[in-house]
């Protein structure tokens, strides 16, 4: 199961009986105790819509025993941002689980507030790395110019990491990552961008700063023969809101329910499946270097 | 869903195994017994020191034991009252069918008499001849009330009340020391249930997280075959199925063992069976000691109770002898007696002066000669004091044997919760970096589950290492007869 996935689908489970996008009708003759949630679809790159479904229907089963309330969660899927917001501020969704960039775009036209994010390696937030080989003569970045560069980009992080990239190599050489390295080789997995620069085959990569300390602390001899020549600012990746204004003790329920499944052993599980290791509040400061990454000018 | 298949099938299969192996440790496994959830109002919460409370206060062998005490010294103190006069009163009413008498028979007694008839004149003999008929004397009425009040105080035995109260009081001694005993397995046995069950429910709480883990893959992998996309395929859900649900048997297993143990210890506490406790301790105590097994060796001479009963048995004997000896010398004993006959005849020997007597005398008594038997009496009783003389020996060598092998227990078990701790902190290590891996996408789901089951088993293992010490500082105390803490330093 993707990485990125598991956030949205912890939190969604509060509230997903079925992974199917619902009908307008479905939408507006809601009865007044069912819990909509809404997902950005980017969160399934990579992934069956099918084997998602599942995935969502134990955590609802999970969160419907946990929660002391009567609900039927439902659940929709959207692709865009203006959709998201009009859904929202009709109250015809009360949850949303988006990547954080897209957050930042949607809290200007919805009516949202940011509540749960995911929590990993004592974290909710990512740092990417810049490496090369020990035995390179390469300590700068601009030494990357016209070689090449393996980026691991699995789901939600690609979008943070694109935005990084273009953001870093346009302040620093005022051109695009593709023009400025020779070859930009996407990989899906962190050993696929590491290994072929621990073995020479690869100038340099980029991946999450979590993957290469795991991958370190499995392989030590990774970390005495690769550099760091670059580290980005932490970023989140993920966050989970509530439209303003929705029923406040469903929503303190769902929250109570979502923090608490770190506390018993299938709720652990759970978490276990889905990557990540509890879930705990936003914090506004969490959103600060990504909002410094779009206010970046555009090309 | 294709990280939902299970080539961690061995892994599971030697959790299952492991936790049926600690499950047999926690007691005898009969018919399941119902699951523990409903906790009424009348649930005693209980801790190791209410229980032994209980226990004592319950348990009827050691109420037997109390018993024996006091026949000890109800014994002594019968003992004791030969130092003391013997003062007894008798009475008596009798009634003869005749009055006693004393037939004085008639006596003709010839008397000569000189004398002369004027004075001045010659006398003459003159013989006279007296005939006293037969008289019948009446001594007393035939009907009497007698009372008397006798006294017999011994002055010297030639050791034989020193000898009784030596042996009554070795005899109580042993009594206190088989109440002591009793105490001691009270307490030994109320400990090593009240543990057993204290690592009952610590296995059954690693079975049952384990099992609520491995439901949820069951869930995924059923709901994954049912609607998925594909590549987890109905073999992949039935081989997890047959995990998980033999899984859950284990966990039932588990839950029968908590109710069992429980059901002990509600007996050894001597309740009615259908008390309803909860024990408050969720943890085994450990404290690793170190000491030398010497000097524990003759501390326990100095506090185990079947020992002190020994030698209170030879003191017994020591009686026994000195009592076989007493046969050779005198008894002497002061005695006095004052007596007082009510009769309606005044003569006879019904005299005032009869009627009331009292008596003083001192009494002697001294075997001359009785067949050897005294003689043989005390060999008798040297044999006996040499046959529990040659039995110390025996206990001495057992009791150091008993106390060796225990030390040698607690001390392995230190070394194996060392070694035991060590290793769980690896597998939490590992499951935890594994957890990582997995979080990051560099390995699968199914390393990650193995790495959750194996420590699991470590956990349970840990459990059992603790339950393992304190079981063999529960019977090292027991063998001594006094907690580890008096004799032994504790390692920090």
């Amino acid at each position: 199961m993707k990485r990125c996935i598991k956030i949205f689908f912890l939190l969604a489970v509060i509230c997903q009986t079925r992974l199917t996008a619902l009908q307008q009708s479905d939408v507006e003759n809601a009865s007044p105790d069912t819990f909509r949630v809404l997902y950005t679809d980017k969160i399934f790159f990579g992934i069956d819509l099918r084997d998602a479904k599942v995935a969502m229907e134990i955590w609802t089963e999970e969160l419907g025993r946990q929660m002391d309330i009567i609900t039927v969660p439902t659940t929709q899927i959207a692709n865009d941002v203006s959709t998201i917001a009009q859904l929202i501020n009709s109250k015809k969704i009360d949850m949303v689980g988006i990547d954080t960039p897209d957050f930042i775009r949607l809290r200007e036209i919805a009516d949202i507030e940011p509540s749960l994010v995911g929590v990993k390696g004592g974290t909710s937030e990512e740092n990417f790395l810049f490496l090369v080989h020990n035995e390179s003569d390469i300590t700068e970045l601009s030494q990357l110019r016209n070689l090449d560069v393996n980026i691991h980009t699995g789901p939600i992080t690609n979008i943070i990491i694109d935005l990084w990239l273009k953001s870093l190599i346009r302040s620093s050489f005022g051109t695009l990552p593709s023009k400025f390295f020779s070859e930009t080789k996407n990989v899906n997995t962190p050993s696929q961008a590491l290994l072929p620069v621990f073995f020479k085959q690869a100038t340099a990569c980029v991946l999450g700063k979590k993957s290469f300390n795991v991958l370190t602390d499995l392989n030590p001899q990774l970390k005495n023969n690769l550099r760091i020549i670059k580290v980005s600012p932490a970023f989140l990746l993920t966050v989970f809101c509530f439209r303003k204004g929705m029923n406040e003790h469903l929503k303190q329920t769902v929250i109570d329910a979502a923090l608490n499944m770190v506390n018993y052993p299938k709720g652990q599980q759970i978490l276990t499946l889905f990557k990540i290791d509890n879930v705990t509040q936003f914090e506004e400061a969490q959103l600060k270097n990504v909002i410094d990454l779009m206010a970046q000018p555009k090309q | 869903m294709k990280n939902i298949s299970f080539p961690w099938l061995r892994v599971t299969i030697l959790f299952v195994l492991c936790l049926s192996a600690y499950s047999r440790s926690c007691g005898s496994i009969q018919q399941k017994t119902q699951n523990e959830h409903i906790v009424s109002s009348d649930t005693l919460y209980l801790t190791l020191q209410d229980c032994l409370d209980i226990a004592l206060k319950n348990n009827k062998l050691l109420r037997v034991s109390e018993m024996g005490i006091s026949i000890a010294q109800a014994q002594h103190k019968q003992a004791l009252s030969s130092y003391w006069p013997q003062i007894n009163l008798q009475s008596a009413i009798m009634h003869l069918d005749q009055a006693p008498n004393f037939i004085f028979p008639e006596e003709t007694s010839t008397y000569s008499i000189r004398t002369s008839l004027v004075p001045g004149q010659p006398e003459f003999e003159m013989i006279s001849t007296v005939t006293v008929p037969e008289k019948d004397v009446k001594l007393m009425d035939r009907t009497s009330f007698i009372t008397s009040i006798g006294m017999v105080l011994p002055l010297y035995t030639g050791g034989l009340r020193k000898s009784l109260t030596k042996q009554t009081r070795s005899g109580m001694a042993i009594a206190q020391q088989e109440r002591r005993r009793a105490e001691l397995k009270v307490i030994h046995d109320v400990k090593k249930v009240f543990y057993g069950l204290v690592l009952a429910k610590q296995i059954k709480e690693i079975g049952s997280n384990t099992l609520e883990r491995l439901q949820v893959l069951l869930e995924l992998s059923e709901n994954a075959y049912q609607k998925g996309s594909g590549k987890v395929t109905k073999t992949d859900y039935l081989k997890n199925k047959i995990l998980v649900e033999s899984v859950r048997s284990l966990v039932i297993r588990l839950n029968a063992n908590v109710d069992l143990a429980r059901s002990a210890l509600v007996l050894m506490m001597g309740m009615n069976w259908e008390s309803q406790i909860r024990i408050t301790d969720k943890e085994i105590p450990y404290q690793e000691y170190t000491g030398d097994r010497a000097t524990l060796i003759g501390k326990t001479y100095s506090f185990n109770p079947d020992w002190a009963k020994l030698m209170a048995g030879l003191n017994a004997l020591d009686g026994q002898i000195d009592q076989a000896k007493s046969a050779y010398f005198p008894k002497i004993a002061l005695t006095g007696n004052l007596m007082h006959i009510e009769n309606g005849y005044n003569a006879g020997m019904m005299s005032k002066a009869n009627k009331h007597t009292w008596t003083v005398g001192i009494g002697l008594q001294l075997p001359l000669f009785n067949g050897f038997r005294t003689h043989h009496q005390i060999r008798e009783a040297k044999a006996r004091w040499q046959q529990l003389n040659e039995n110390k020996m025996r206990l001495k060598e057992g009791l150091a044997l008993q106390v060796q092998h225990a030390m040698t227990n607690l001390l392995t078990s230190q070394e194996q919760n060392t070694a035991v701790t060590s290793a769980l902190q690896a597998a939490t290590d590992n499951r935890r970096l594994n957890e990582r891996a997995y979080q990051e996408d560099i390995i699968e789901m199914q390393p990650v589950i193995e790495a959750q089951i194996i420590e699991s088993v470590m956990q349970a293992q840990a459990q059992k290492t603790k339950y393992d010490h304190i079981l063999a500082r529960i019977s090292l105390e027991f063998i001594i007869g006094t907690e580890l803490n008096r004799l032994l330093e504790i390692r920090q």
